[in-house]
């Protein structure tokens, strides 16, 4: 890592202004765990001025329910959420997808705000300075993508503007199936929005000074069935290859409401409206599964190397939403 | 604990005589290690120490054209930088193709430049300030292109043969024209390998600090400090008795530790540190892993093996040639020893093998957990399987019928042919199928033994030999111990050179010592490993300790306890056959009266106030007469026996496999350590079915660059992965099958990681139908064989 | 040096501000901008600053949990922690197992040397961390729990079952032991 100044904020509008101030060139750090990663390989084309500590800001560490809505502070770690009995009775899809993340040493420094604002994972923009290598690609300000023309075994599959890299966070996955919002805070005050908005082409939607202080998820009705599948090659530290979040309520068998978001296949967390549509309504059997899992995929243009995250996409939604059903938790 | 120790009578007696050999006695270097005070080399801190970091080439080949330091050098907190053109003016030697540095680079991640800086922020700072103009050349990653490139070394070679240690690259036994006249059935299999990786914890470090001429180094080699310190005084030009290399312990080496790279990053510090006239520490990171490192020696490999049977079964001949990309330099000894595989695995009459190992743009090749049979397993298996399926054999049965066994003759390379002594893979084999219950489970080639849904199970078997020799050793390192008891308390010190790596190297001496010594394991320590004062005696690598470094330290204990004796005696006037060794109530008594004793202090100073005890390993090219059959005449030799049984189970609609059972299985003679032992086993087994599962180096075609140069992205293993149930080792247990080594043992850690990964590869066909003739079987090759998706078009690099 | 930096420096120098840590028991302050730098991370502070060497640096980005130390009870990965940022943090590092008045081995270090937990020793420390922390919140794991708290601690040597025996034997003495 090379030198930088530090500062540890008091207040959210102390980190604003400290980011005001270095208009572009200083970074905030809740965890670390990403951050610390980006700076010791150095890989962004400007080196930050100064780091500014989110963590000694008083009171961005919670997890409480105000009027049917679930509130965590952007600080709180993700073991937090993922051992909070409050999560794991009603939210158990957030849970779920917090404890899929990384190592339990990642988890207990890691947290849900910088889960949600972690950099792309795509190996050829992480190329690390002390291996020698650097590609100097669109996300840098270069004018190639060169996992397009490379080996893009984890890239989207459902293209991209430029960047084909896939949303790495777990934990936006779970979240886009659970309509949560985002609420963030920057120079010009405070905004609420969905968490699925705040991903644009592979980055952060998010103005250069503002910050994310509170994720807000709404109480899902009871009888919600909900499942996290996150495909990989080992069950610990990997990302996710492919992922499925479903939220899903039956009547009788039949699909009341469902929501299904994916991970690992887009740049963005991609929620899929025209399967939702198709259920909506429509009994709940292998059938329906299978054609859900068809459709998923049913646009999916891959890449050279990637086309078989297809079969996995689509066997992981049908099993998902039969899983659902079922009332099966991942085995 | 799944580790099955099935103890033949022979052995039992054994067992019985035994005080300290065969026990479960922890690491001698336990307290340390749990405690966090083991020195590893990047825990010395030398007074007014500077930090080092190392500037890598972004080109896979290119000329330096110009290089300028002077920004860096101007930096504050910078002490020196070093660039090629300090080579010449430092007096360092050395000649092509092993650089330290110079004005090419050979593959992504070489060495440009080096700074040494008060702080690492500020030596990484310093990197950016160099200015370096490259001339960037053609480069290449396979054999396929490197066979028409222009030569990588034209000062060596001009055909892009690696120039190694031990040509040639070509053996034949028999005839294999007239063998394949006589097969009746003959079959062609072409296979893939990656390169793959050490991913041991510990990454290279050194630390160097000069005091006047002489050079004191803190460093991990697997080579002993002796031997690491002649190379240094070579690259230096300094004499040997000047350099002092202070051997840490290892962070896992499993082969990557060998020479090279620890060699350059310590020499890369000691060049700083001359500059500077100050400490220098060099650590480098996972990422440079990757380019500082080396890779399994074969490299990235095409291997096309045609084999030949009749129709009872019987293999008749064998035509095996690899083609490998060995990196930029290699000895070549692992794709020799590749050969190897060929030669004595199955009785095959005539067999010949040839292989070409090319110079490419990636760090070198080395030995991973073995020296190249590992590599030569899958494509030999696959072969082989392919004609028991052809046949409608029982692999079981093929084995029983081919395998090699007791008695019949290796072809080593650089070895002289030797009778086998011991151990034999047919009978090994049928026993493993036995505990495995293949019988009941085989269902027939490419036939899931269980469907249940997109679930398909299928199981598998491989075996393996390996030497259980060490490489053969040129005579500078002819394995020495010394040993040393205090008269004042009769404790007892052991020397040689080298550093346990966490295989139980020091244990084993240490219990062999205190075996022939009759004293308790806590009364002995080996001494801290270091160059200067010590013989050279302990390369860790080969699965030799137990050969070679034993039978020194066996020497050396009998050769102490027979001067001691024999003074004693004179001065009793006693027999010597009758007195007893008493090491810790320090004296020599007559046996049934103790109350006649001489005290150790007296022998002492009838030595010249010490006693000591020396002792080196025989030879193993001219073995003393014991190594004589005496019924054949013929020279005897030993080989290690493995087979692995695995079952799996594949999901075909995701391409993911689940190892359900892992069960590996040898002959490893007498077991000295059954902790040890058991830990080779597990440990070599978890390995291997992550490299046949996951690993492999995955290029960037375009630039040559390793992409997954991380944990995350190179999988290895994680505690997630592997459950108790997963894995059984057995062993089976006969002083007979390791009638060469005193106390009759042999290595066996090197070549159960050979066996273990094709038998999932073979699973793996039997669960799905289909054959993928590559590793890693990650889910994108699954689903692609199953048709699943395309395969895309690459040069073939994984 | 470009200004920015050396009034950086300095800047941080004048405010002569203490990080004060604990880390096993024992209270630490250290002057940022002399022993500590606002880049230098935990695992540099607690080696080549303080001497506290048996917490070991194996990849140096979070991957393989050879840095792993307790914060607050909690494993986590001394590489990419800031030192500045530990600021009345209580650490415990490998140094702290020993019991300062016996001497004696801690019962998870006795049970890793009884069960041959380890072979090289370099993921030693850090997984004996985890193996703590996860004894002192759940005196009486299933393997199911060991596993995952041990799931961020690489071993490339022992194929992590010894370990996993190790904890079990460690939960066994110290259960005995209250
Ligand atoms: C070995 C390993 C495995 C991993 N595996 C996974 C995985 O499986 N799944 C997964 O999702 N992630 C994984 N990660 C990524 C991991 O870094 C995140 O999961 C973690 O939650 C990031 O949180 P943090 O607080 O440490 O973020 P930091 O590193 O502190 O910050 C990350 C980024 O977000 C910005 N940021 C942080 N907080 C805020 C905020 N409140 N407002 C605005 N910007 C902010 C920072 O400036 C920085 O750019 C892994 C990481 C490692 C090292
Ligand atoms: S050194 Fe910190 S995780 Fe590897
Ligand atoms: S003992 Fe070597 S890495 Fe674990």
């Amino acid at each position: 890592m090379k030198r930088f100044e530090h500062f540890n904020a008091k207040t959210i509008d102390e980190a604003i202004l400290l980011l005001e101030k270095y208009d572009g060139e200083a970074k905030v750090i809740a965890g670390g765990t990403d951050l610390i990663r980006v700076l010791k390989d150095d890989i962004l084309p400007k080196y930050p001025k100064a780091i500014i500590n989110l963590k000694t800001i008083a009171n961005l560490e919670y997890i409480k329910e105000e009027n049917g809505v679930l509130k965590i502070g952007s600080l709180t770690r993700l073991s937090d959420v993922a051992s909070s009995s409050l999560i794991k009775t009603k939210y158990n899809l957030l849970s779920e997808a917090c404890r899929s993340v990384g190592t339990p040493q990642i988890r207990n420094m890691g947290t849900i705000g910088g889960n949600l604002c972690q950099d792309v994972q795509c190996w050829y923009y992480r190329a690390s300075k002390s291996l020698g290598k650097v590609f100097h690609c669109l996300r840098k300000g270069g004018n190639v993508c060169y996992a397009v023309s490379g080996d893009n075994r984890f890239h989207s599959i459902f293209g991209g503007k430029g960047c084909v890299a896939v949303c790495p966070s777990d934990v936006a996955i779970a979240l886009t199936a659970l309509d949560a919002l985002v609420k963030t805070k920057g120079p010009l005050g405070e905004r609420v929005f969905p968490v699925s908005e705040l991903y644009k082409d592979a980055a952060l939607n998010l103005g250069r000074s503002e910050i994310v202080t509170e994720i807000q998820v709404p109480e899902p009705p009871p009888e919600a069935r909900q499942i996290w599948i996150k495909f990989r090659l080992r069950n610990s530290l990997d990302f996710a290859i492919v992922s499925v979040a479903v939220m899903l309520t039956l009547e009788e068998g039949v699909c009341k409401d469902v929501r299904i978001a994916l991970g690992g296949v887009a740049p963005t967390p991609k929620r899929l409206k025209e399967v939702e549509d198709f259920l909506k309504g429509n009994y709940i059997n292998s059938e329906t599964a299978e054609k859900a899992g068809k459709m998923a995929v049913a646009k999916a243009f891959p890449l050279s190397h990637n086309a078989y995250k297809i079969p996995i996409t689509e066997s992981l939604v049908k099993r998902v939403i039969l899983m659902a059903k079922d009332h099966r938790t991942l085995t | 604990m799944s580790f099955k120790i099935i103890k033949s009578e022979k052995a039992e007696q054994k067992y019985k005589e035994w005080k300290v050999l065969g026990k479960p006695i922890p690491c001698v270097n336990s307290y340390l290690k749990v405690t966090g005070k083991a020195a590893f080399t990047d825990d010395i801190i030398r007074p007014n120490m500077l930090y080092g970091k190392i500037l890598r080439s972004p080109f896979a080949h290119a000329k330096i054209v110009k290089i300028d330091a002077s920004e860096a050098e101007a930096l504050p907190g910078v002490s020196s930088v070093i660039t090629y053109k300090d080579v010449e003016t430092m007096g360092v030697s050395q000649k092509p193709p092993a650089y330290i540095l110079t004005d090419r680079v050979f593959y992504v991640g070489d060495v440009v430049a080096a700074v040494a800086a008060e702080d690492e922020a500020i030596a990484e700072e310093a990197l950016d300030l160099i200015k370096v103009e490259y001339e960037p050349l053609p480069f290449w990653l396979t054999p396929e292109e490197a066979s028409s490139a222009q030569p990588m070394h034209p000062e060596v070679t001009k055909d892009n043969i690696v120039v190694g240690m031990w040509p040639p690259y070509y053996r034949s036994v028999g005839d294999i024209k007239e063998g394949f006249k006589g097969s009746d059935i003959i079959v062609d299999v072409e296979f893939r390998k990656p390169n793959i990786k050490h991913m041991f914890l510990e990454n290279f470090t050194a630390v160097a600090e000069w005091r006047g001429d002489e050079l004191h180094v803190w460093s991990h080699p697997q080579v002993g400090a002796v031997s690491f310190a002649m190379m240094l005084a070579s690259i230096f030009n300094v004499p040997t008795n000047k350099v002092h290399v202070y051997q840490c312990f290892i962070g896992g080496g499993f082969g990557g530790k060998m020479g090279d790279a620890p060699l350059r990053v310590a020499a890369l510090a000691a060049m700083l540190a001359k500059k500077s006239g100050r400490p220098v520490k060099i650590r480098t990171n996972i990422r440079e892993h990757f380019v500082e490192g080396a890779v399994l020696d074969p490299g990235i490999s095409t291997f096309k093996y045609k084999i030949g049977a009749d129709k009872l079964g019987n293999l008749k001949a064998i035509d095996a040639t690899v083609w490998a990309g060995q990196g930029e330099r290699s000895i070549n000894l692992g794709i020799v020893y590749c050969g190897d595989t060929i030669f004595n695995t199955y009785r095959i009459p005539n067999r010949s093998f040839k292989a070409y190992p090319y110079y490419t743009n990636t760090p070198m090749s080395q030995a991973l957990r073995a020296y190249g049979s590992q590599a030569g397993v899958p494509p030999l298996e696959e072969a082989v399987n392919e004609i028991a399926e052809k046949l409608g054999m029982d692999p079981v049965d093929f084995i029983i019928k081919n395998g090699l066994r007791d008695g019949d003759i290796v072809t080593q390379y650089l070895h002289n042919d030797f009778q086998l002594a011991g151990g034999s893979l047919p009978e090994l084999v049928q026993k493993a199928a036995e505990i495995f219950n293949w019988k009941e489970k085989w269902k027939g080639w490419s036939v899931p033994t269980e469907i249940s849904g997109s679930k398909r199970r299928g199981i598998g078997l491989a075996v393996a030999t390996h030497t259980a020799w060490g490489v053969p050793q040129p005579d500078r390192v002819k394995d020495t111990v010394i040993i040393k008891v205090n008269v004042n308390d009769g404790t007892v010190e052991w020397v040689t050179d080298g550093r346990d790596i966490g295989s139980g190297f020091d244990t084993v001496v240490s219990q062999v010592i205190a075996e022939v010594l009759g004293i308790d394991i806590k009364d002995i320590i080996h001494a801290p490993p270091q160059s200067v004062g010590q013989p050279i005696g302990g390369w860790t690598f080969a699965s030799k300790a137990l050969q070679s470094t034993v039978f020194a330290a066996y020497n050396a204990a009998n050769n102490l306890k027979r001067n001691i004796i024999t003074a004693a005696a004179s001065i009793l006037n006693v027999d010597p056959n009758r007195l007893v060794l008493d090491l810790k109530g320090t004296r020599i008594y007559v046996a049934g009266d103790p109350t006649r004793y001489v005290k150790l202090s007296k022998i002492g100073e009838i030595y010249g106030g010490i006693l000591i005890g020396i002792g080196s390993c025989p030879s193993h090219y001219e073995g003393p007469e014991s190594y004589m059959d005496p019924v054949t005449g013929r020279r005897l030799g030993m080989k290690g026996m493995f087979c692995s049984f695995a079952e799996v189970e594949v999901d075909i609609e995701t391409g993911k496999i689940d190892v359900i059972k892992l069960m590996v299985a040898t002959q490893p003679g007498m077991i000295l350590n059954p902790l040890m032992v058991y830990g080779q086993l597990i440990g070599s087994a978890v390995h291997g079915m992550g490299c046949m599962l996951w690993e492999g180096i995955i290029y960037d075609e375009k630039t040559g660059t390793p992409l997954n140069a991380s944990f995350i992205e190179y999988p290895i293993p994680t505690a997630l992965d592997v459950t108790e149930d997963q894995f059984v080792c057995v062993t089976i247990v006969d002083p007979d099958d390791a009638k060469l080594t005193p106390y009759r043992a042999k290595g066996i850690a090197e070549g159960i990681f050979a066996a273990m990964w094709h038998s999932i590869h073979m699973a793996v066909y039997n669960a799905i139908g289909r054959k993928i003739r590559e590793f890693p079987l990650r889910p994108e090759k699954i689903l692609r064989a199953l048709g699943k998706a395309p395969f895309p078009q690459t040069k073939g690099v994984v | 040096m470009d200004e920015g930096k050396n009034d950086l420096i300095n800047g941080a120098r004048m405010r002569m501000q203490k990080i004060k840590l604990t880390i096993n028991g024992k209270l630490y302050e250290l002057i940022l901008g002399y022993e500590v730098q606002p880049w230098h991370t935990l695992a540099f502070t607690l080696r080549e600053k303080l001497g506290l060497t048996g917490t070991k640096i194996g990849c140096d980005r979070g991957e393989c949990g050879a840095c792993t130390v307790l914060m607050d009870g909690r494993p986590i990965l001394s590489c990419l922690t800031l030192t500045v940022e530990c600021d009345g943090k209580n650490i415990e590092t490998i140094e702290g197992l020993l019991n300062s008045k016996t001497g004696k081995l801690h019962p998870i270090q006795e049970a890793f040397i009884e069960s041959g937990a380890f072979q090289c020793g370099f993921c030693t420390p850090g997984m004996i961390m985890s193996a703590k922390a996860l004894l002192q919140r759940n005196p009486n794991p299933t393997l199911e729990e060991i596993r995952e708290a041990m799931s961020g601690n690489l071993c490339r040597c022992t194929g992590y079952i010894p370990i996993f025996n190790a904890i079990m034997k460690a939960a066994e003495k110290m259960r005995g032991m209250t």
